[in-house]
């Protein structure tokens, strides 16, 4: 296998043709870069792979585009807060680094995958806006028997239904978001069972070199109130969806809007309806908030977010986004959660 | 939903002027739908012909207002948050509001026009 076979293997199937050129466009004019070509994978087999032998493209910035790629799609997200500041100063990326893999810790991230396992890509600094971050990635890889539909009745006795083999692979990513917050993140999928043990899988990568049992879960509930209080106040920031609701006597409430992510509390009726559960000692289970796209901030469409979905620590991020429009997520919440 | 966009119609198609009249009166009250069901808008201006409602959307999506899309109802009744192209490409399974899975082929396809970026008037 080629040197950039796999990375490029992984960038085609992760990775738009307006990503790709954006990474290209700058180094126009060096030797070897081309815009231009006629189908997604020739762009990438062809041009990226010229760009990259000819070293007039850095590796890392393809790397960088491969992570955006695969660690930013539909996923569930849950928090684990640390208030000692002990444990804070421990987990630095060069502790981390030395506790996966050793002293002989490989700059680069590793690209294979283990047939039905896991296994650790890399630990890495976050970004250079905050250099006390890292995240540490595991690709995972299932092969699923996948139902086509087809059925076989030409014996009386029996029905013949076939099924292809599918390959999937996903990623699981730690990130540390200083100066207290862990974050767990696992890619959506159908099956709660399959969401839990994966994250139980990272949850268990990470025990013996994180000390769990001075962290606790992040409670989002006390967010989402304040977002439903102040929703009035932040018309630009975000508008607020789909509720589940619980009174004191454990009742549950679903308010939902008929349209996805229509601002559902600019309503009377809905609002009025939340407002006197919650003032009745009720809390929010879960709420739907659409943060809407700022530009200056880097992110363009606005994003879609379950706050609480199953567990009280858990976001849940409906659709594909950047890593910079997820930063900018939990750096809300951090601030809703403060005074 | 902007109303405005009724109103350039209602300029650009006399003979439909009075339904579009309607439909940015409906839209002022659903501002931030971004997705008609024409099913539903249809149950809201029932003093709109059902041929003249048809031929307005018809001339809405041609004009560039608004993309066809389809997507299910939810076990709980509403629009699934994801829309497709085609009725074919809807999968078997998808999350509802609070992204529990279920069966899309227990439940009705709807036919969807979302608000495109802008029209061509």
């Amino acid at each position: 296998m080629g040197k950039y076979d796999r990375l490029l293997k992984l960038i085609e199937e992760n990775c738009t043709i307006e990503q790709v050129k954006s990474i290209l466009r700058p180094s126009l004019g060096n030797k070897d870069v081309k815009l231009s070509a006629p189908t997604h994978k020739e762009l990438i087999q062809s041009n990226l792979r010229a760009a990259l032998e000819s070293h007039s493209l850095d590796v890392e910035r393809v790397y960088d585009l491969l992570r955006e790629g695969e660690e930013n799609g539909p996923q569930h997200i849950f928090y684990l807060r640390c208030g000692s500041k002990d444990v804070q100063s421990l987990l630095t990326l060069d502790y981390m680094r030395k506790s996966v893999f050793g002293a002989k810790a490989s700059p680069e991230p590793c690209l294979d995958y283990k047939q039905n396992g896991f296994l650790v890509s890399e630990v890495r600094a976050w970004s250079s806006r905050k250099p006390a971050d890292w995240a540490l990635k595991i690709y995972g890889h299932e092969t699923r028997e996948v139902a086509t539909g087809e059925e076989d009745r030409s014996d009386p006795a029996r029905i013949a239904k076939y099924y292809t083999i599918e390959e999937f692979r996903f990623v699981l990513l730690a990130r540390w978001n200083s100066p207290d917050l862990l974050e767990l993140r696992i890619p959506a999928t159908e099956s709660r069972q399959r969401l839990d043990s994966w994250r139980n899988y990272l949850y268990g990568t990470l025990r013996p070199i994180i000390p769990f049992d001075r962290f606790s879960p992040w409670g989002l509930a006390q967010v989402s109130r304040r977002l439903f209080d102040e929703k009035d106040k932040h018309p630009t920031v975000y508008s607020l969806g789909d509720a589940r609701l619980e009174d004191e006597f454990h009742n549950i409430y679903s308010i939902q809007s008929y349209v996805p992510d229509a601002d559902l509390f600019s309503g009377l009726a809905a609002d009025s309806a939340a407002k006197g559960v919650l003032e009745h000692n009720g809390i929010q289970k879960a709420q739907r908030v659409l943060w809407l796209k700022q530009p200056d901030d880097g992110f363009s469409t606005d994003i879609s977010t379950l706050v609480g979905a199953r567990q009280d620590n858990e976001i849940v991020f409906s659709r594909h986004q950047n890593s910079r429009g997820i930063d900018y997520v939990t750096q809300q919440l951090r601030s809703f959660s403060k005074g | 939903m902007s109303p405005s966009n009724f109103v350039r119609l209602a300029r650009a198609e006399p003979e439909l002027r009075s339904t579009y009249v309607r439909l940015a009166r409906w839209a002022r009250t659903h501002k931030n739908w971004r997705w008609i069901d024409p099913g539903i808008l249809a149950r809201d201006i029932p003093d709109v012909d059902a041929i003249s409602l048809s031929e307005a959307l018809q001339r809405a999506v041609h004009h560039g207002y608004f993309r066809i899309k389809y997507t299910v109802l939810t076990p709980s009744g509403n629009l699934a948050s994801e829309s497709f192209d085609s009725p074919t490409q809807i999968p078997q399974r998808l999350p509802d509001r609070f992204e529990e899975y279920f069966d899309t082929s227990e439940y009705p396809i709807v036919a969807v026009l979302q608000t495109a970026e802008q029209g061509q008037l």
